[in-house]
Parts: structure tokens; sequence; C-alpha cells
């Protein structure tokens, strides 16, 4: 294989783990309230390309947009080499010009929230909708990054309406019910930030009381959802997709069972411990990893081409 | 296919452009987000459901 194709490979790959360590670091800019950390300013912070004398929550803001600014860079890099590289209409051309797309609308998404001063102790509708986007904008441009990574090492194509139904509907559903368990714990991270309850007994009767904040309320639909989607997704990691082998045959669907069932730990040890920021972090890091093992384990089970 | 992505990638680019330029003047541009993230999500799937190795 000629070595360009293995560096562009190798490149997408440590993209790819980048972009997970940005992601986490904008969900600390969240939970420590940084993101007022530049005032309402953007691109600029606090009127100023670098910040003078920066306070905590400036310079965790300012770290995020750097990283982001990086990345901006990097995937662009990643389009252009995925046009010098590969042919027209091959899958990782898309995928960079997606991961592209991607990337600039998250950083839009990430000026709306400040412009629109969504941030810090903003308990809104309009914020918690913001967040929402945010987190499938992120989750998409994992999966596009995903994609990349894998196609980049193979030989791959498309064949439209070919899928058996059955595995369409599999795929579908469980793409679906993972990006529903993020969203709703993107809210319910939201809800623990705002309106932090000081023992678990009281942080479960305030989701059910009917005058608590509708960030509170939203709250006890994640652990109900995450649980179903985490059944659905052993059945899928052990039988395979239609047609497909499961995790006794396959790398990906292994280290999707594993990471369901961990994820499922540390979601309980968050509701109990009461959210705190590391627990936090880690619950997002994992959820990160299994929507990519997941994405990994759909490619890696796809039909082979007649 | 290179084509058809590249429309897509336009057509979301310019949603979510709009939905910039709409910052604070309308809730307009949290649907144009919506509709050029929909956009993405629609052909995302696409690609994952009809992929084949060879």
């Amino acid at each position: 294989m000629n070595p360009a194709p293995i560096r562009f490979h190798r490149a997408a790959w440590a993209f790819l783990f980048y972009n997970i360590l940005v992601i986490s670091w904008g969900a600390l800019v969240r939970a420590t309230g940084s993101g007022a950390g530049c005032g309402n300013h953007w691109p600029l912070c606090n009127g100023q390309w670098i910040p003078s004398a920066p306070q905590r929550q400036t310079i965790i803001e300012f770290i995020h947009r750097m990283m982001s600014a990086v990345s901006l860079v990097g995937v662009m890099l990643l389009w252009i080499e995925s046009r010098r590289l590969f042919r027209p209409g091959s899958l990782v051309r898309w995928g960079a010009l997606s991961a592209l797309v991607l990337t600039l609308s998250e950083a839009l998404i990430g000026a709306g929230l400040v412009l629109l001063k969504l941030v810090a102790q903003d308990s809104s509708g309009l914020r918690a909708l913001y967040l929402s986007i945010h987190l499938l904008n992120t989750f998409l441009l994992l999966g596009a990054l995903s994609l990349i990574a894998w196609a980049a090492g193979r030989e791959t194509k498309t064949a439209a309406g070919c899928a058996p139904a059955m595995r369409r509907s599999s795929v579908l559903l469980a793409v679906a019910a993972t990006l529903a368990v993020g969203v709703t714990g993107g809210i319910a991270a939201l809800g623990d930030t705002l309106f932090p309850a000081r023992t678990f007994g009281a942080g479960f009767q305030q989701d059910f009381s009917a005058t608590s904040h509708f960030l509170i309320k939203l709250r006890a639909f994640h652990p109900i959802l995450a649980i179903l989607t985490a059944l659905m997704l052993v059945y899928r990691s052990l039988k395979g997709f239609y047609g497909s082998a499961g995790s006794v045959d396959n790398v990906w669907g292994t280290a999707l069972l594993a990471t369901v069932i961990l994820q499922l730990l540390v979601g309980v040890w968050n509701l109990t411990a009461l959210a705190p920021v590391t627990l936090q972090l880690l619950h997002l890091l994992l959820a990160d990893l299994l929507w990519v093992f997941l994405i990994f384990f759909i490619l890696d089970s796809a039909p082979t081409s007649a | 296919m290179s084509y058809t992505s590249k429309i897509i990638a336009a057509l979301s680019l310019f949603c979510m452009g709009a939905g910039l330029c709409l910052y604070g003047k309308s809730t307009l541009n949290v649907f144009a987000l919506c509709f050029g993230l929909a956009i993405q999500a629609c052909s995302f799937a696409y690609y994952l459901i009809n992929i084949r190795n060879s």
C-alpha cells in the first residue's frame, strides 16, 4: 500500500481521538459554568484575541476555543488530503466533507450559545434545545470521523436500497436510540449542574414534583431510556445486526458490549454520587466511546458486495 | 454520489449559515440549524445502512 494513504489512515485515527478530547473539554466548560468565561464575545475572548489576566473560567473556555480551532484546521487538512488521495465518490471523501461541514456547524452552534447568552446559569428552554442540537452535531461529527478512520483502511462501496429491511430497521433503531440517550443525558447533566440535589432522595423527589423546573422533570427520562437502549445494544452486540456476526466474532461488538455494561455502572454511580464533575466527564467519555464502537460495529458487520 | 454529497454539504452549510445570520433576531435560526443537521443525519444514516465491504 502507498505510504500516503497509510499516513492518512493513522492521522484519521489520531484526529478521532483528539476530537473526543475536545468534546470532553467542552463538557468541562458546561459542568464548571465556564461558558461565559469570554463574556458574550465570539470569536474574540472578552474583546481580545488572547485574554489578559484571565480568571479560571476564562482559561477553561479559552482552551476549549483553541482546541476547537486546531480541530477546524485538522479537519480542513483531512478534507484536502482525502481529495488528493482517494477517488471521487469514495466513502473517505464523503466522510471528510461531512466532518468539515459538521465542524463548521459545531463552531456556529458554539457561537450561538455564547452570543445568545445560553451559558452559565441560564435555564431557558432555548438553551436545552441548543444543547441538544450541539450534542447531536457532536455525535454526527464523531460518526463521520469514525467512518473516515474505518474506510481509509479498506475497499468499500455503497449500494442504494440493497440492505435487507431487517438490517435497515435494526441499524436505524440502534443509532436513533443511542442518539436519544445522548441528548437526554446532555439535558440531565444541565439539570444536575443548574439545580444540584443535596441528597439522592431529595433529587428523586424533585424529579417527580409538579412544581419542579422542566429541566429537573426531564432528568428522569435519561436513566429509563438508557436502560432500554442498553438492553437493545447488549442484544445486538451478542446477536449482531441482521445477517451479521455478534460480539463473539467481532472485536467492535465485544468493545460495544463492555462499554455498555461499564457505562450503566458509571451511570448508577453518577446518579448516587449526585453527579460530580469528574463522573460527568467520565460518563460523557464513555458515551463517546460507546457511540464510536457502535458505528465501527455496524460498519464492520456490513454485508460483502456480490 | 460525489455530486449528491456536495449538494448535501452545501445545503446543510447554507442552513447553518442562515442560522448564524438570524442569531438574536428570530427563532428561525434554531429551525435552520435543525434542518441543516437533519440533512447531515439523513445522509449519514444512508451511508451507514448501504455500505458494503469489498
